[in-house]
């Protein structure tokens, strides 16, 4: 998770530097040179990387490596090490299984990456505010969308953040949660399995939902005025839409975390189409359409879950054997 | 050897470049419309930079690491998919949409400014991957899939 806050940095900061960028070989003056000549020696130092001689992944050989590497030219005589098993957690967190150890792995995942993604916001405009005559907390975070309990209209740009935040929610996946083989050591029924999705979207529409409120409270100090149930429902619903899509897409990891977010960009199309041609927002039918389509993707997510858990006999069929090293 | 590897992972990974070029040319009309200032490099170099985290797995298929292929030449192959086919997919992507949008960027002297720069930008991030910075990241994924 410490590697979340260089992950945003990398996909902010061209937008932030957005202005400033040369828009021809003219307008390259001596400090973009400077920034281009660093770039390009980190870009050098890439490229002329040496990896290190390390067990392969997936090979599970660190153990015997590492102690070969260590003097011990024969394998076969080195040491047996200790094996690295972590102490299992006790209390509350021991007690948890089944369904209620995913959702609160989920929804501490989800707690922690909006947190630190409002955290980073809020103090790259309080170191910002210093340098330059920004706006106060209150308008910038308005016009942001990101105070959407303070009005009970969509605002502009409501569809692009909160997409963008749920792009962000899918960066740290926890191992439990995405892949279907892993929730079936669960011991849960195929009902509550086929539920699982749409209680996890729900879970980090609220997790979301805590953290806005809580930002709404220590910018605004006043209670909410709206509950904004459309873009809750359109939020947890979109969220449970990408996961329902990586647990049954039948892909590969990596094509999967591409093809779920696929819902968000169809988002982000249709919402062009609720501009009028005076560039004017329509919340008016916009937040009845978050409201129902946001019910009926959860249902037809749950359905399409569902299905996947109980009757496809993909999930049934036997697998392939694992070749071990 | 470099070439080949590029190639195979190519030829098997086509479609998700394809895909990728249809989200971002998807995305780059609503950032113009919503965000104009942005509409142009910062697309590629964002654009860019996410392909190139996503490529980072391209070659960690159990069968590639039977093969009697050095880690240099394994990381090259990396660094060629990771800084260089994401750019241009994303300038690729970028370009498509300014010519839609009939943008006045659209031209071979910022496509090639942007790609200079998407190119640096990535290879600034591999750059960073290389330090304990950019190691802790991967040791923690690994000792995950162990």
């Amino acid at each position: 998770m410490t590697v979340l806050p260089v992950v945003i940095l990398f996909i902010a900061a061209p937008f932030l530097l957005a202005p400033y960028l040369p828009l021809s070989f003219a307008d390259l003056t001596a400090t973009w040179l400077v920034v281009m000549l660093v770039m390009a020696a980190f870009t050098v130092v890439g490229y002329r990387h040496h990896p290190a001689i390390t067990p392969r992944p997936h090979l599970r050989l660190a153990s015997r490596l590492e102690s070969v590497r260590s003097g011990n030219t024969v394998p076969s005589a080195a040491p047996a090490l200790e094996a690295k098993i972590e102490a299992p957690p006790t209390g509350f967190l021991g007690r948890l299984t089944g369904t209620r150890m995913v959702l609160w792995e989920e929804s501490r995942k989800q707690f922690i990456i909006f947190s630190v993604v409002f955290a980073i916001g809020v103090a790259w405009w309080a170191i910002g505010s210093q340098y330059r005559p920004w706006p106060p907390l209150n308008e910038v975070l308005r016009k942001m969308a990101l105070l959407p309990f303070s009005t009970p209209s969509a605002p502009i740009m409501e569809p692009i953040v909160f997409g963008a935040l749920l792009i962000l929610a899918n960066v740290g996946d926890v191992w439990m949660t995405s892949r279907i083989r892993s929730l079936r050591t669960l011991p849960v029924s195929s009902s509550t399995l086929g539920s699982l999705t749409v209680v996890l979207g729900l879970t980090s529409a609220a997790m979301l939902w805590l953290v806005l409120l809580a930002l709404h409270g220590l910018v605004l100090r006043t209670l909410p005025s709206s509950p904004r149930l459309d873009l809750f429902m359109a939020f947890a619903a979109l969220s449970t839409t990408t996961r329902t899509i990586r647990f049954v897409a039948p892909l590969q990891d990596k094509a999967k975390s591409m093809i779920c977010l696929a819902p968000i960009f169809a988002v982000w199309l249709a919402a062009g189409y609720f501009v009028d041609s005076k560039d004017t927002w329509r919340p008016g039918l916009v937040q009845p359409a978050m409201l129902i389509g946001g019910l009926l993707t959860l249902v037809a997510s749950w359905a399409v879950m569902r299905l996947a858990v109980t009757r496809s006999s993909r999930m049934y069929r036997p697998q392939p054997a694992v070749p071990t090293v | 050897m470099v070439p080949r590897l590029i190639i195979d992972v190519v030829r098997r990974r086509w479609h998700i470049g394809a895909f990728a070029v249809f989200q971002l040319h998807i995305f780059y009309p609503l950032v113009a419309k919503f965000w104009p200032s942005s509409a142009g490099m910062a697309v590629t170099m964002c654009g860019g930079w996410f392909l190139s985290m996503a490529s980072a797995d391209l070659f960690s298929l159990r069968v590639l690491f039977q093969l009697p292929v050095s880690r240099r030449t394994w990381w090259l192959a990396r660094w060629w998919m990771s800084v260089v086919a994401a750019v241009v997919i994303a300038q690729l992507a970028s370009s498509i949409g300014q010519w839609r949008e009939g943008s006045p960027l659209f031209g071979v002297e910022y496509a090639l400014l942007s790609l200079i720069f998407g190119v640096l930008y990535c290879g600034f991030s591999m750059g960073i991957r290389t330090t304990p910075l950019g190691k802790s990241g991967v040791s923690r994924r690994r000792s995950r899939l162990r």
